[in-house]
């Protein structure tokens, strides 16, 4: 293409879409190239009334759960994107075949679909403390000011509670709470019970922050509880980056060229020229920019560059270790079937023992149901007939704790380029190993939380630690300030005139808490600096 | 029927009957059939475990010791592969949905529980003994 742009994107996750936002409101040409893969039917499935009612009556409901092509059954070690329900999947979709990594120790999440990860994050926006942006290197008081932006664009609902520091106090206009089912309810009123000592212990609960509406908002529905969450995007609730995508396509000055893999690009005095693929017909194409901006994910921001630079340095890379812990609640054993129940998060918990707001772990409970029993009903040791029998028992008291903790990267956490033979010619090797120290503090804080859920009416089974990787939050590639490979307060590659990070590849540190709401203001304020630049 | 499904028929309705004490219609054989083809690759029973599955469906019992054993021998097994892909196929069932969510509370449930665990460790017994006679470990 000879046309010259003004500024392109790489990406439409959630990075991709709200800079773009900023800067089509500022009237700015934007074209944003992507792979973009789609699943049409997710805006327009309304299969059913509610998760129940189409376990009860759709009759074809094993294609929907199970997958066409069986997606959803996965038996041995679990592989990258096994917990995606089939109406999921294409956000995974060839990301082994154009984003390959090499590596026996990371198994990170990648996406080449139109809205990236975020058309299947589970919704839980953190704003993060003052301490906490300081230390990932970013200017507090404008992100504080740009998480009300994002909130405003995407519709935050949450509660003034004792989890408020850790995620709400930064908001203005918040919704009222997403409503509790009894196992939340439960948990929630065993903590007021329990609240001296739990806090003693630095634990605190609070109801969730989630981009997903009480409220309507424009075409958007307020939430309606049919506990389908994992599987569509009912009446537009649950925010989706895709649906800022399609409000965008809607503007003149937007331009969106799907099926297009970035590969590398030049930077000329000039102007730049962005090399790529055609995912549709494997031919090569490409544009020219004044500007790029860069929100393929942190590692596709990476990858891109080490090979538009040559680059077969290491690049730091930063994950949270994660684990999970699934709990039975004794008092919720046996309970029929709850009817309109959401299956997002309902309850965050935060472990800050030295009450700093910054060391935080971070937990969210989920009802497990949704899921169904046959992904439970594996990793039970009992014969199965058994264990369908007790899980069925059991299921009104399951919740699943999901549990993050902050990271702050090391020598052994690390992506580098090298050549192979898939369709762009280069992969990334990739190794995360933590050392020692950090595996005990890790289990110890494990511990801890676990050893306290009794406090919560609930029994904590078992802790399991998957591969690093799985906690989907990744940061910091371009973090090291004494390398030129890294990116100044406007989120401007240092060795660059014209190239742009708007992703969490600059973040110093990756707090315990979700990244997204942060990634998203990150990525409003990158694109603001742009206007500025542009008005000087 | 194509013969192979025929060959499926006895051990779907073998399993169904093992986890859930139904037996299935022929439409969900013919899906059984479907899905153990799609998943060929954890599904196919190896020379090792090939007496050991023909004395598994020769009676439920025998199928639910074996199981339970190879939870703990080989949990992975393509004998469990298949038992477990018919659970995900009753799972998706709205005639089956009992078996899966409780909808009433009720003392049988509890009951019918209690007689499992009373039962599971001489299944389990039973199941090890099979593995030792029955697995062929070449
Ligand atoms: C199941 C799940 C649950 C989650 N839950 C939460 C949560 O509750 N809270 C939270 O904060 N976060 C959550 N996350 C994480 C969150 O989704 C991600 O942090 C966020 O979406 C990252 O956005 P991004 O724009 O940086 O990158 P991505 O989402 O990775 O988007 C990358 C985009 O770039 C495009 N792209 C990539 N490479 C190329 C290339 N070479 N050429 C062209 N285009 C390219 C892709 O098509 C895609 O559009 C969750 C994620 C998942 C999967």
């Amino acid at each position: 293409m000879d046309e010259l742009f003004d500024n392109i994107i790489i990406g439409s996750g959630l990075t991709g879409v709200h800079a773009a936002q900023t800067l089509v409101e500022a009237n700015k040409k934007v074209l944003m190239l992507d792979v973009g893969y789609t699943n049409k039917k997710i805006n327009e499935s309304e299969v059913s009334n509610s998760f129940l009612d189409l376990r009860k009556n759709n009759t074809a409901q094993k294609d929907f759960i199970l997958g066409k092509n069986l997606e959803s059954i996965h038996w041995g070690d679990l592989k990258v994107g096994a917990q995606l329900t089939p109406s999921r999947q294409h956000i995974i979709k060839d990301v082994e075949k154009y984003l390959p990594i090499e590596s026996s120790s990371f198994k990170p999440y990648q996406s080449l679909a139109a809205g990236g990860l975020g058309a299947a994050w589970g919704a839980g926006a953190y704003c993060l403390s003052s301490k906490e942006l300081s230390k990932m290197g970013l200017n507090t008081s404008e992100i504080q000011d740009a998480y009300n932006t994002i909130e405003q664009r995407i519709g935050i609902s949450g509660y003034i509670d004792d989890g408020s520091p850790y995620c709400n106090a930064a908001l203005n206009h918040i919704l009222p709470p997403v409503q509790m089912d009894n196992q939340s309810e439960l948990i929630y009123n065993n903590y007021k019970t329990n609240i001296k000592s739990l806090n003693r212990n630095g634990i605190f609960l609070g109801r969730s922050n989630l981009a997903a509406l009480t409220q309507d908002m424009g075409e958007r529905k307020k939430l309606s509880y049919r506990e389908m969450s994992f599987y569509d995007d009912h009446h537009a609730s649950v925010y989706r980056s895709w649906m800022t995508l399609e409000e965008l396509k809607k503007n003149k000055v937007f331009q969106y060229e799907p099926l297009t893999l970035v590969t590398h690009f030049k930077e000329f005095n000039d102007h730049i020229e962005v090399y790529a693929i055609s995912t549709n017909s494997n031919k090569n194409i490409q544009f020219k920019c004044k500007r790029l901006i860069l929100c393929p994910g942190v590692l596709g921001t990476t990858k891109i560059l080490a090979r538009s630079y040559q680059c077969f340095d290491r690049f730091p890379i930063m994950c949270n270790p994660y684990s999970y812990i699934p709990c039975l609640s004794l008092r919720r054993i046996g309970l029929p079937i709850e009817k309109n129940k959401t299956a997002l998060s309902q309850l965050f918990l935060y472990h800050d023992p030295e009450n700093t707001n910054v060391d935080v772990s971070v937990g969210a409970f989920y009802s497990y149901r949704s899921l169904m029993l046959f992904r439970l009903i594996k990793e039970s040791p009992l014969g199965f007939r058994t264990s369908i029998a007790l899980m069925r028992y059991l299921l009104s008291g399951i919740s699943v704790l999901g549990l993050h903790h902050s990271e702050e990267g090391g020598p052994e956490k690390y992506l580098q380029l090298t050549k192979d033979n898939s369709p762009s010619g280069f992969k990334l090797k990739a190794e995360y190993i933590h050392t020692q120290n950090e595996i005990k503090s890790i289990a110890k804080r494990n511990k801890a939380i676990k050893s306290k859920l009794s406090k919560l009416g609930l029994i904590g089974l078992k802790t399991i630690t998957p591969e690093s990787g799985a906690s989907i939050h990744y940061a910091g590639s371009l973090s090291n300030s004494q390398n030129e490979m890294s990116i100044n307060e406007n989120g401007q590659l240092i060795r660059s005139k014209n190239i742009f990070i708007a992703d969490g590849s600059g973040f110093k540190f990756l707090p315990a808490k979700g990244l997204s709401l942060t990634l998203m203001a990150n990525a409003h304020n990158v694109a603001k600096k742009i206007i500025e630049i542009d008005s000087k | 029927m194509t013969e192979k499904v025929h060959i499926y028929d006895k051990e779907a309705k073998k399993i169904s009957a093992y986890l859930i004490n139904e037996n299935i219609s022929s439409d969900l054989v013919d899906l059984y059939a479907e899905c153990l083809i799609k998943k060929l690759e954890i599904t196919k029973i190896t020379d090792s475990e090939k007496t050991l599955w023909s004395i598994a469906l020769m009676h439920t019992l025998f199928l639910d010791s074996i199981d339970n054993a190879l939870r703990f021998y080989n949990s992975y097994s393509p004998i469990r592969a298949r038992i477990y892909i018919m659970a995900c196929i009753l799972e998706c069932q709205p005639t089956y949905i009992n078996y899966f969510l409780i909808e009433k509370k009720t003392i049988l449930d509890l009951l019918k529980l209690f007689i499992e665990f009373i039962l599971y460790p001489f299944k389990l017994a039973l199941g090890f003994f099979l593995i030792l006679i029955f697995h062929n470990n070449g």
